[in-house]
């Protein structure tokens, strides 16, 4: 472990195996493996090897490109997940963009999110605005958005991905969804675009509402939804 | 105790608010998520309201929000303290506390000149206690000795403190907001003080 301080606070990097009682950093660079016991607060971290938290992490931008196990909350303006993350509380995040394998035991929260590989959610995952992309399987329990979009991925030239992952949450309520591939109880929006391959009980609109000849609808009610 | 619930739907028709914006304003904390009740219905689980508590903040944040930018507008929203300090005249002019309960508050801290947030909560609250005339000044000294040592037991004040009083000898209770106790049927309630709504007027108060 070596720290300096080219900035007003020391930076951390970890190459090999190690152990930190947490603190205050500039950066935090995890090559190898780190295990932080207290509580991190950094600017920028960056995990490409293997990091376990015990405490509560909060930084200004994260990017994990290995592993990161995190076993209390995690509060983190910008983040991006290439590797795989877990997180045991709350993953608070003001833009969450994903490619790896994110799972959240308790509550997910971002301003914007795009999640382009596996999420699973236990809890709420809540977001202005959401874009989905099924590279992976998505679960959560319940959603509460401003905008969600879920798509089919597509190779670089335009088409769509014949291998996909799909989307399972028990209740969807938000301002505009617009759902592929998609398996719900419940979706409560202003605007609902159902695509093909979505199974929904019961849908409750109130503006507008169309479905692919494949979707799977139980119920649909129209209003129930304030403006 | 049980308060009165809303259900997330009729909350949304009420006050013409959709989705994203409430998710919004729990993600922003100006709704704590211990207003969000969840309960098993005939439909599934839905999430339930206390009716009075949301409805009246909803108001507010309707009311702010064109002025004031979220993340402030959760500040002054919170439970949590602010840095703010003031001296005894102030609270008296802004009719935070008056006179007879300040004096009782400096009897009890005679150096304190300038009053920090968490002790103008307490003045505030012997201000009340005085002024609801069901307390008497001897148990209204008690107060501030309690006061200060029950809200380092909870988590962001989240109190609430109940004069008890039995064949006219009072002592004060503290418990969480929603935890259940159940009294001495010959004993009555004289006087019930939730700390954290406090909190909350008296950062409007001393913000606006």
């Amino acid at each position: 472990m070596q720290s300096g301080s080219k900035l007003d606070k020391p930076h951390l990097t970890v190459m090999g195996e190690s152990t930190s009682a947490g603190g205050e950093f500039g950066r935090v660079r995890i090559l190898g493996q780190a295990v932080v016991q207290g509580r991190l607060v950094c600017e920028r971290l960056r995990v490409m090897g293997e990091m376990e938290a015990n405490g509560d992490v909060s930084a200004d931008e994260a990017s994990i490109m290995g592993q990161m196990t995190c076993r209390a909350n995690l509060l983190i303006s910008r983040l991006d997940v290439k590797g795989m993350l877990v997180c045991d509380g709350h993953l608070s995040v003001g833009e969450l963009k994903t490619a790896g394998e994110v799972k959240v035991r308790g509550n997910c929260e971002a301003d914007r999110a795009l999640i382009r590989g596996a999420m699973t959610v236990d809890g709420l995952f809540s977001a202005d605005e959401a874009r989905i992309r099924l590279h992976g399987d998505c679960r959560a329990r319940e959603m509460g958005m401003g905008r969600l979009a879920v798509e089919l991925p597509r190779y670089p030239w335009g088409a769509e991905m014949r291998r996909h992952g799909t989307l399972e949450v028990d209740v969807i309520e938000a301002d505009e969804v617009h759902l592929v591939h998609t398996k719900a109880r419940v979706v409560r929006a202003k605007v609902v675009r159902l695509g093909p391959g979505c199974a929904i009980e019961c849908v409750e609109y109130s503006d507008a509402y169309e479905a692919h000849p494949s979707a799977r609808v139980g119920r649909v009610t129209a209003a129930g939804v304030a403006e | 105790m049980e308060d009165e619930l809303i259900s997330k739907k009729e909350l949304l028709d009420i006050t013409g608010i959709s989705y994203g914006q409430l998710y919004r304003w729990k993600r922003k904390k100006l709704i704590p998520e211990e207003w969000f009740i969840r309960k098993s219905t005939f439909t599934g689980q839905e999430t339930f309201f206390p009716r009075d508590k949301i409805l009246s903040r909803i108001e507010q944040i309707k009311q702010w929000k064109e002025d004031v930018p979220l993340d402030e507008l959760a500040k002054r929203l919170s439970p949590d303290g602010i840095d703010v300090e003031r001296t005894g005249e102030d609270l008296v002019r802004l009719g935070i506390a008056s006179p007879p309960a300040l004096r009782l508050y400096e009897e009890a801290h005679p150096r304190a000149r300038v009053l920090a947030f968490r002790e103008i909560v307490c003045a505030h609250l012997v201000h009340e206690a005085i002024a609801s005339g069901q307390v008497s000044l001897d148990e209204a000294r008690q107060l501030i000795p309690m006061f200060e040592h029950s809200v380092t037991m909870f988590r962001d004040m989240q109190v609430r403190l109940d004069l008890v009083r039995k064949l006219g000898v009072g002592i004060w209770l503290a418990r969480a907001p929603d935890a259940e106790v159940v009294i001495d049927p010959q004993a009555n309630v004289a006087f019930s003080a939730d700390v954290a709504s406090a909190v909350e007027q008296l950062k409007l108060k001393l913000m606006g």
